[in-house]
């Protein structure tokens, strides 16, 4: 992909009034989505994958692509205004954004907060322009023994990642994923598995209801377990964009843009982890760390940029290896797949255009989400006001038509309820939701090539343990793994018990 | 007792799994051992079950024996049990009732319904909300996306 080529499908997007008017459409509704608590960014893509799926495959991914762009962004409004988080990518927003609202500077943190957003996705997405066409050649080298090794690595860091206090929950979640994901024909010879001889399950569980279920449904009861109003106590004069106050810091630009791309790449980590390690990285570095927590500036700033440079991030593994770095970009990536975009390494042979395509329309959505984010405050503090008990049956409503809209299936919108339960006892129960989906996403992957490398090996397992990225992905498994165990404090322990004694021996 | 619940339910999830998987045929004229089709859920279940075990006994170990009664019923509601409850239940009927009647008319009974019971809004405004609802969702999906609706 040449700058040119990027140029070229910029402007055949900002030319289509249509396409541009959907844009416009999904930032807004992504906006909407992030700032209302309870809304969630993969909620809001998983709604739409099933409701935009008439449309064709280039304005359902424009739509998809800007919700997304504007959920992440517009979480920061009700961080700053009601200290809640619209989606847990902004926990760390409300830390300083709060603070400085309650001291009459509301309007001030808004224009931070969005224009460090903008700054921090575009950094993402040129990422994600230079990045994707360069993994996608590494990723033509893998093979099934690198695949299956992918698949497991995913499950195991995002398991790590979504619940470091206990990280056994986070694999058991993967693994049910993995294990759920096996129901229907086996891909290699149509064989039906756990069907019970019922029509409907040899196709397996379909994605979108899966997702919807598991992220729509389970916010769903959620927020109506809660009986909670809200109340904006700050008033808000102008919000105007602060870039000079914003390029002051560009070194927290900088390193926040690296830190929540790099997070992004991981396999089901996500904005929430790229915002709190930059925010925890500015505090590191920063001169004035006491600031922290009572309306720093840089503060603000680190955890904006990074969660928003997560979204490019979060892309470059869906498009060139197939999996998704966060849970947004899980249901992307299933948006893609059900448009016949097959995500991966073939990606960008068979649809040589595809990935300047989607970098355009990110630079657009960014833009749009800029200017709207700046010139609706007012309305959409209105909107936050709405009561969420009045919002969720007409959320629940979209959610069964989304999971029905695919195949025209009653079977579709037990699954998304059935999920929709799961989700939410998994989750009062401690157990993370995004390995389960990352599972049910990568089983597929992790089932047809471990056969089919054995095949290819008549049995023998050696390749899986001998091939360079094979045997890369198996150690850092292995090695993520280890280090969540009580063994390498084990290990310190001994070696402290040790040194004492040798000190005496001299 | 959350984790030893969750141990034991994914415990007995895995079991039924990887029974299931070992009845596959694990050798015929299209395959052997090596790409079995109940191979990787054999290997998925039995690592769960592994997972689950250790959950349940972890759970069980830091359970401190404690009489479930009044406080517990007490607990469950100030916890949200009862709106968790209701909600399922009108989720649920909106579902079963999908197909056999009118997707309009179903739409707006179930935000008007769902509305009043949390006290989202009073009955007026439920009401509006629920026509508006029904009519835009059912317009927008079959005129403008041509999803075609139960």
């Amino acid at each position: 992909m040449t700058p040119w080529t990027l140029l070229v499908e910029f402007t055949r997007l900002v030319t289509n009034p249509v396409m541009l008017g959907l844009v416009l459409l999904g930032a807004q509704i992504g906006i909407v989505f992030g700032m209302l608590p309870g809304l969630t960014a993969t909620m809001a893509l998983s709604l739409l994958t099933g409701l935009t799926f008439g449309l064709p495959v280039d304005y359902a991914i424009a739509v998809l692509i800007a919700t997304y762009v504007g959920a992440i962004t517009g979480g920061s409004r009700s961080a700053v205004l009601i200290n809640i988080p619209g989606t847990p990518a902004q926990a760390a927003v409300c830390l300083d954004g709060y603070p400085l609202a309650m001291q009459g500077r509301a309007a001030e943190a808004i224009g931070l907060s969005v224009t460090a957003s903008t700054l921090g996705t575009l950094f993402g997405v040129s990422m994600l322009a230079v990045f994707a066409p360069l993994l996608g050649q590494v990723a033509l080298k893998f093979g099934s023994w690198e695949f299956f090794w992918l698949a497991i690595f995913g499950i195991v860091i995002a398991g790590s990642l979504t619940a470091p206090t206990d990280p056994v929950k986070g694999w058991m979640a993967g693994f049910l994923g993995l294990l759920l994901a096996t129901v229907g024909l086996d891909g290699i010879h149509a064989f039906p598995r756990f069907t019970f001889g019922r029509v409907e399950l040899q196709g397996g569980f379909a994605l979108i209801p899966v997702l919807v279920g598991a992220y729509g449904m389970g916010e769903i009861l959620g927020v109506m377990r809660r009986d909670e109003r809200l109340v904006v106590e700050t008033n808000l004069y102008r919000v105007l964009p602060r870039v000079r106050e914003v390029l002051r810091h560009w070194r927290h630009i900088l390193r926040s843009g690296l830190i929540g791309t790099v997070i992004g790449v991981v396999p089901g980590v996500g904005e929430d982890i790229a915002s709190w390690v930059s925010y925890d990285t500015a505090k590191r570095t920063s001169r004035t760390p006491v600031q922290f927590g009572k309306g720093s500036i840089e503060g603000l700033i680190a955890a904006e940029t990074g969660d928003n440079a997560c979204i490019g991030g979060a892309t470059i593994p869906v498009l060139t290896l197939g999996v998704p770095g966060s849970a947004p970009a899980a249901v992307l990536l299933a948006a893609l797949t059900i448009h016949g975009l097959q995500p991966g390494p073939l990606l960008a042979l068979k649809h040589p255009h595809v990935i300047a395509e989607i970098v355009a329309i990110f630079v657009a959505a960014t833009l749009a989400v800029f200017v709207l984010s700046l010139s609706l405050v007012r309305p959409m503090v209105r909107v936050l006001l709405v009561p969420r008990q009045a919002l969720m049956p007409i959320v629940y409503v979209l959610a069964v038509v989304g999971s029905y809209a695919i195949a025209a299936r009653q079977f579709d919108v037990y699954v998304m309820l059935g999920f929709g339960v799961l989700g939410f006892l998994m989750q009062a129960a401690g157990f993370p939701v995004a390995p389960l989906v990352l599972g049910f996403i990568l089983g597929p992957m992790a089932d047809d090539n471990l056969r089919r490398a054995l095949t290819l090996t008549a049995g023998d397992p050696t390749p899986f343990f001998t091939r360079p990225i094979s045997a890369i992905l198996m150690a850092f498994s292995g090695l993520t793994v280890l280090s969540r165990t009580p063994l390498p404090g084990w290990v310190a322990g001994k070696f402290r018990a040790l040194r004492p004694r040798s000190g005496g021996a001299r | 007792m959350a984790d030893v619940a969750a141990g034991l339910a994914l415990g007995a999830l895995s079991l039924a799994f990887l029974f299931g998987a070992l009845r596959m045929p694990m050798h015929t004229m299209h395959w052997t051992w090596l790409n079995a089709p109940g191979l990787v859920p054999a290997v998925l279940a039995a690592v769960l079950l592994v997972q689950a075990l250790f959950l349940t006994v972890r759970g069980a170990g830091r359970l401190r024996a404690r009489r479930q009664g009044a406080a517990g019923r007490a607990a469950a509601l100030q916890w949200g049990a009862g709106r968790v409850a209701l909600t399922l239940a009108l989720a649920f009927a909106f579902a079963l009732l999908m197909g056999r009647m009118p997707f309009a008319i179903l739409t707006a009974l179930f935000v008007f319904a769902m509305t009043v019971a949390f006290r989202g809004t009073s009955a007026w405004k439920a009401a509006a909300s629920a026509l508006i609802t029904a009519v835009t969702v059912s317009w927008v999906f079959t005129r403008v996306f041509l999803v075609p609706l139960p």
